[in-house]
């Protein structure tokens, strides 16, 4: 462990605790992503073996391979899209095994990227949405409408993995605009490092990805960002560590001892100062396997949109630890759910409260938390969409700096009642 | 395989085309109608609404895995839906098969009973195929070591005037101490005595 690395408090209980592990050699499944970074640094950086942890990293190249991986117990958990355990909990996809997460890894972190092609024809028909970003999607619809009337095919856009995050921002930018996105477009999955090339080939217009292959289009002139999930939902949860119910309960100490570990990468990380070194640890071959460069300017806060302009200031692109960015928001579980059943994925109205409470897993994380002498939230959930600056939550052990929460489409997500927060987005746009 | 019962159709997807073709092979030889062969260019869905298989056999860690997860979806394009792994009695199948590198996606309809044979053929197959990847990659690790070595002795030989049988046990003991193998070790020697002959060419060249 390097000397920078100071512990969080001097003297941590867990020290002589390892023999209470029912399991110590650990197998994590993630896919090469500037959000793996937490998992990364807490192997680098030996936080897992501070808490007395062997942990063997294991990159794969699909999101359905980390889920089976995850669920048959080959991994004892994994890097995970936000709404994946969520959906496996309730069998969307095909796939239903009962899942939970104690943590979230990362805020923030995607983007919307189109080819030159496409931008081109949106700024024929709509000027200056670059300078407005939120109106990219008005600008869209205009583009749509425009092929519409000279008899041009759909445009098709990629995202990762039918219920990621990705997936979810994608539509709701676009239904933000009156965009039907079963209508008005064709929606591909597309493997994230597949994106550029997909792009470039002309098999795909546009993308909603995580970073670095947004920059990486961009900064090889192929295409230009739009949007990033900061604008579509500021500081928008990303990716959980995820595991399934079955191995939370076999494993209680160990899951506690890795969600410690993993959380003290989490503040590691988030750190200005250590974000250089994050970024030259990730971008190795055995992690993303991309240039420097390309992984950097997020990681250090900043963000080109095109080659065309400056990069500009993005301190809050991706975050690992601020705004309580770790703790399992019941809240956040249900948007989703919302989200599945807005775009019929799921069919049934399901029980919010419950799949929340039985696969966010916010006791676990406060227990970690305490032990780390950390800050966490003392409440389960909070509205979005109601902060337009920096707030101070009240409820947590102590108080705690929060972000802005605001929504793309203006509108608030009052969490005590998904249904109505669904019903008012199906009734403006009548899906 | 009854004649009079209908042949299952399977589409086999693996990158590598080698073992794909293999497999397709052994499918065949076990009575199943192989309906499409995807390799690392295809675009899985297209071929899946056009073959329209009743199972898809594709491996583990293909990175076009995920493009097959929008058939699963209630709302999509797709002739049939897919589901894969629907039933729980199959677990132990399922994981067997992963672990084997393969993963398997059921059109919904068929049963679990259909499946397995199946699926048991392409594990058996991926598992045969990993061996003999295996096998001949400590075949060509042991050989490359081997010429690694002969020529550390010869560099030692040379820095220290010394005979083979000498240099091979100088190798030995430096290994032992540091608790290596002898093939590190010699690896270690030549590329440092690479990174001497290099300084001195380029004084050379600069003088």
């Amino acid at each position: 462990m390097h000397a920078d690395n100071k512990p969080l408090i001097d003297q941590p209980s867990w020290v002589g605790r390892a023999e209470t592990l029912e399991k110590s050699q650990l197998d994590l499944g993630f896919i090469p992503l500037s959000d793996c970074a937490p998992l990364a640094i807490a192997y680098e950086k030996g936080f897992f073996e501070r808490h007395g942890l062997r942990v063997t990293l294991r990159r794969e190249a699909s999101w359905a391979s980390i889920r089976d991986k995850t669920m048959l117990g080959i991994f004892d958990a994994a890097h995970m899209l936000y709404p994946m355990p969520i959906a496996m909990t309730l069998g969307v996809g095909g796939v239903q095994c009962p899942m939970v997460t104690a943590m979230c890894l990362s805020l923030g972190g995607n983007a919307i990227t189109v080819s030159n092609l496409l931008y081109d024809e949106m700024s024929g028909v709509a000027s200056d949405f670059n300078s407005q970003r939120e109106s990219s999607a008005r600008a869209l619809k205009k583009t749509i409408e425009a092929r519409r009337r000279s008899g041009k095919g759909p445009l098709r856009f990629g995202v990762v993995f039918p219920t990621s995050t990705h997936h979810y921002e994608l539509r709701f930018w676009m239904a933000s605009a009156g965009i039907d996105p079963d209508a008005d477009v064709k929606v591909l999955v597309v493997p994230p490092p597949g994106m550029p090339d997909a792009m470039r080939n002309g098999k795909i217009d546009g993308y909603c990805v995580g970073e670095p292959w947004n920059s990486f289009t961009v900064e090889r002139g192929w295409g230009k960002t739009l949007i990033t999930k900061q604008g579509l939902w500021n500081n928008g949860p990303e990716k959980v560590l995820g595991t399934t119910k079955t191995w939370a309960e076999q494993h209680p100490n160990t899951h506690q001892a890795l969600v410690r570990a993993v959380l003290e990468a989490c503040v590691w990380s988030d750190q200005q100062e250590n974000r250089e070194e994050v970024a030259s640890i990730i971008a190795q071959q055995r992690y993303i396997d991309a240039p420097i460069e390309t992984v950097r300017m997020s990681m250090l806060g900043q963000y080109q949109y095109d080659l065309d302009h400056p990069p500009q200031p993005h301190p809050d692109f991706m975050s690992f630890h601020r705004y309580a960015a770790n703790f399992p928001w019941h809240s956040h579980a249900k948007w989703f759910m919302t989200q599945m059943l807005r775009w019929k994925q799921l069919e049934e109205v399901p029980d919010f409260d419950q799949v929340a409470g039985q696969v966010m897993l916010t006791e676990l994380y406060r227990s970690a938390a305490r032990e780390l002498g950390v800050a966490a939230p003392t409440i389960n959930e909070k509205s979005e969409g109601t902060h337009q600056d920096q707030w101070v939550l009240e409820q947590a052990t102590t108080p705690i700096i929060m972000g802005t929460d605001l929504l793309i489409d203006n509108r608030c997500f009052d969490p005590s009642d998904p249904m109505g927060y669904l019903n008012e987005r199906l009734a403006r746009t009548k899906r | 395989m009854t004649k009079t019962e209908r042949r299952i159709r399977v589409m086999v997807a693996d990158d590598n085309e080698l073992r794909g073709e293999m497999l397709v092979k052994i499918l065949v030889e076990n009575g199943y109608d192989v309906v499409g062969m995807a390799g690392p260019d295809s675009y899985l869905p297209t071929q899946v609404a056009q073959a329209k298989p009743d199972l898809i056999l594709i491996d583990t860690d293909a990175p076009t895995r995920d493009t097959l997860e929008q058939l699963t979806q209630i709302k999509q394009d797709m002739p049939r839906p897919v589901v894969m792994f629907s039933a729980d009695e199959a677990q132990d199948t399922i994981r067997a098969a992963v672990r084997a590198g393969v993963s398997a996606y059921i059109v919904d309809g068929l049963s679990n009973s259909k499946v397995k044979p199946v699926i048991d053929v392409a594990i058996a197959h991926f598992q045969q195929h990993q061996t003999m990847r295996e096998e001949l990659e400590r075949t060509k690790t042991s050989l490359e070591e081997r010429k690694t070595i002969d020529r550390a002795k010869g560099i030692v030989m040379k820095k220290k005037g010394c005979n083979e049988d000498e240099a091979f046990a100088l190798l030995r003991r430096v290994a032992m101490d540091q608790k290596k193998r002898i093939g590190q070790v010699a690896a270690e020697i030549v590329q440092v005595a690479g990174l001497f002959s290099e300084q001195q060419q380029r004084k050379e060249v600069g003088s």
